[in-house]
């Protein structure tokens, strides 16, 4: 600021209210200087005078617009008084918590929508026992195709546990419930993770208003397939086709 | 009609109110019939007022005081006379709101024969509506265009679509060179979609060149549009540096069956013909704590949308953790949508 104040135009914009004495350009005009001249002479000071007021309390961008207004807001936590609990009333809400397990928000419950699920309805015994050793026989399980990852980095037993079938496991072989799935995922996918959590990554479901719902990582992705597939758009507006081609 | 018009805008500065300006004490603050009517007139705008007033009375008269019309015709007729007469949206006390909304239910039903619900929901307190768009998401498959007309009873027969989705060759993002009518499958290879729609800028041009003050910011940010006082004129159509407007260039046409019935006053209620129309992020819906349709349909999750104020808010989040940018910042516009990558 200082650099700027000692710089010449800057005094000589806002500061010079001496001008006469400060500039000798202002006493070029003569003392019985003909009236026309006087004229031009006002019409130059009127015009400098009008661009020091307008250059020094001009309106700034900055405290215009949203990120002005955020500013301005207070950082309290708002009194709501809508709610998206009307539009995710049918669907069975699991809370996401942090590590000092306070609710962060809510993903739909997994268990209900797996088909064979809970596992033991079929895994009575141990996996060894089940196994059966005939070629020629259908395996279990045989509509998944695993398209994830490289075969080096993740097979079936990277996710799922063969001693305890029910649950899921970590790196660090600790269970965790289907319903806690998006823990699984976030072993390799941090990045996304952190975005799921904060709000970039995942669709939010029902409404902008808290409680928020947000769809976990296998609401969308299939994990034994999780890249989306291509398929056509779901309209193509025909009257803008023809409008841009008539023919 | 374009007398009354006239008349009216004239009548939109500011006034002084007389009286305590409470809205539920005794004393009225007048009303577009007040304005209209109750005017101190000179010759040449009385006589303007009275030609206007006989063409407009005529059909009023026909249908009203005839002997073969039945009383349904009379109750329409009455309705549509309130109903012309009615003030600007903004100038509306609660009560001639309420007003307006319960004869427009009433004429639809007199008209179709089925119900509407109709709301004038205002502003949510400590609300400034935000959106946010990932443009490394978006695929392109534009189930966004589809719930957004369903949604807002958009023309059918012209097909009007708030929404457009650009599909971009990598490497460029240049709006004059994208190809916003594909149709083949989607993402295609060596390219990306980014959509655009009104982005209610806090700054908005459209509002400022409006010549009868028919288009405006509400407070909580969305630029809404009076669909009875817009004249056509399209100027903030031409003022959009977004192409974020539309206008009805003949009848707007829903089918009965597919018709949304939820409506609000400044949202998805039927237009008419030649007026303007645009995305208010879904009106309808977002004042009642829901998400948009768009942000509901969308199967990627590339739109976020909230409330900026909330500082516990998704779409503050993604502002504060997320590389984001908008389109033509320079014009200080200031949109209130903004597009990240992963």
């Amino acid at each position: 600021m200082d650099k700027i104040k000692n710089n010449k135009l800057y005094r000589h914009s806002c500061e010079g209210r001496n001008l006469s004495k400060k500039y000798p350009l202002f006493q070029k005009i003569p003392a019985k200087a003909g009236i026309m001249e006087k004229l031009i002479g006002m019409t130059f000071l009127l015009g400098g005078l009008l661009l020091i007021f307008s250059s020094c309390s001009g309106p700034s961008h900055k405290d215009h617009g949203p990120l002005a207004e955020i500013e301005k807001h207070s950082n309290a936590a708002i009194d709501y008084t809508v709610s998206s609990a009307p539009f995710t009333y049918g669907i069975e809400k699991v809370a996401v918590t942090n590590s000092e397990n306070d609710t962060l928000f809510f993903t739909p419950n997994r268990t209900n929508h797996i088909l064979s699920f809970p596992c033991n309805n079929c895994h009575t015994q141990p996996l060894s026992k089940m196994a059966s050793n005939d070629p020629s026989g259908k395996k279990a399980h045989w509509n998944f195709q695993l398209n994830h990852a490289t075969e080096e980095a993740l097979t079936c037993l990277t996710c799922h546990s063969s001693n305890d079938v029910e649950y899921l496991r970590l790196n660090n072989n600790k269970k965790v419930g289907f319903n806690k799935s998006q823990k699984v995922c976030a072993q390799c996918h941090s990045t996304q993770y952190n975005d799921w959590v904060g709000g970039a990554h995942g669709k939010k479901l029902g409404g902008w208003a808290p409680p928020r719902v947000s769809n976990t990582c296998v609401n969308c992705h299939n994990p034994h397939s999780p890249g989306f597939e291509t398929r056509w758009p779901s309209r193509l507006n025909t009257i803008k086709i023809q409008e841009l081609d008539p023919k | 009609m374009f007398f009354k018009r006239r008349k009216k805008e004239e009548e939109m500065a500011p006034q002084k109110t007389e009286g305590c300006g409470s809205d539920s004490c005794g004393c009225k603050q007048p009303d577009g019939f007040d304005q209209v009517i109750k005017k101190p007139l000179d010759r040449r705008s009385a006589l303007k007022g009275l030609t206007a007033g006989l063409l407009a009375g005529t059909g009023f008269l026909n249908s009203s005081c005839s002997a073969t019309a039945g009383d349904a015709d009379k109750e329409l007729a009455s309705l549509k006379w309130n109903e012309y007469f009615k003030g600007n949206y903004q100038l509306m006390t609660a009560e001639e709101k309420n007003d307006t909304v319960n004869r427009l239910e009433k004429m639809y039903e007199l008209n179709n024969g089925g119900k509407i619900n109709l709301s004038d929901t205002g502003a949510v307190k400590d609300v400034l509506y935000g959106y946010a768009f990932n443009i490394s998401k978006c695929q392109g498959y534009m189930d966004c265009v589809n719930a957004c007309v369903e949604e807002n009873n958009q023309d059918r027969d012209s097909q009007m679509q708030y929404i457009r989705i650009h599909e971009f060759k990598k490497g460029q993002m240049n709006f004059e060179m994208a190809d916003d009518n594909f149709y083949h499958e989607v993402p295609a290879a060596g390219h990306f979609y980014m959509g655009t729609q009104c982005f209610h800028c806090e700054n908005p041009p459209c509002v400022d060149v409006c010549p009868v003050k028919a288009t405006w910011k509400e407070k909580d940010g969305i630029v809404v549009i009076d669909y009875d006082w817009c004249i056509g004129c399209r100027y903030c159509q031409a003022a959009c540096p977004y192409d974020g407007r539309r206008f009805n260039w003949s009848t707007p046409h829903v089918p009965e069956n597919e018709l949304n019935k939820d409506q609000h006053y400044l949202g998805n209620r039927p237009r008419k013909k030649g007026v303007m129309e645009k995305c208010t992020f879904c009106i309808q819906r977002s004042r009642n704590g829901e998400n948009p349709a768009c942000v509901e349909a969308c199967p990627t999750g590339a739109r976020i949308f909230g409330n900026l104020l909330d500082p516990d808010s998704t779409i503050r989040w993604v502002i504060e953790n997320k590389k984001v940018f908008r389109l033509k910042e320079d014009l200080g516009t200031e949109p209130k949508f903004w597009y990240f990558m992963d």
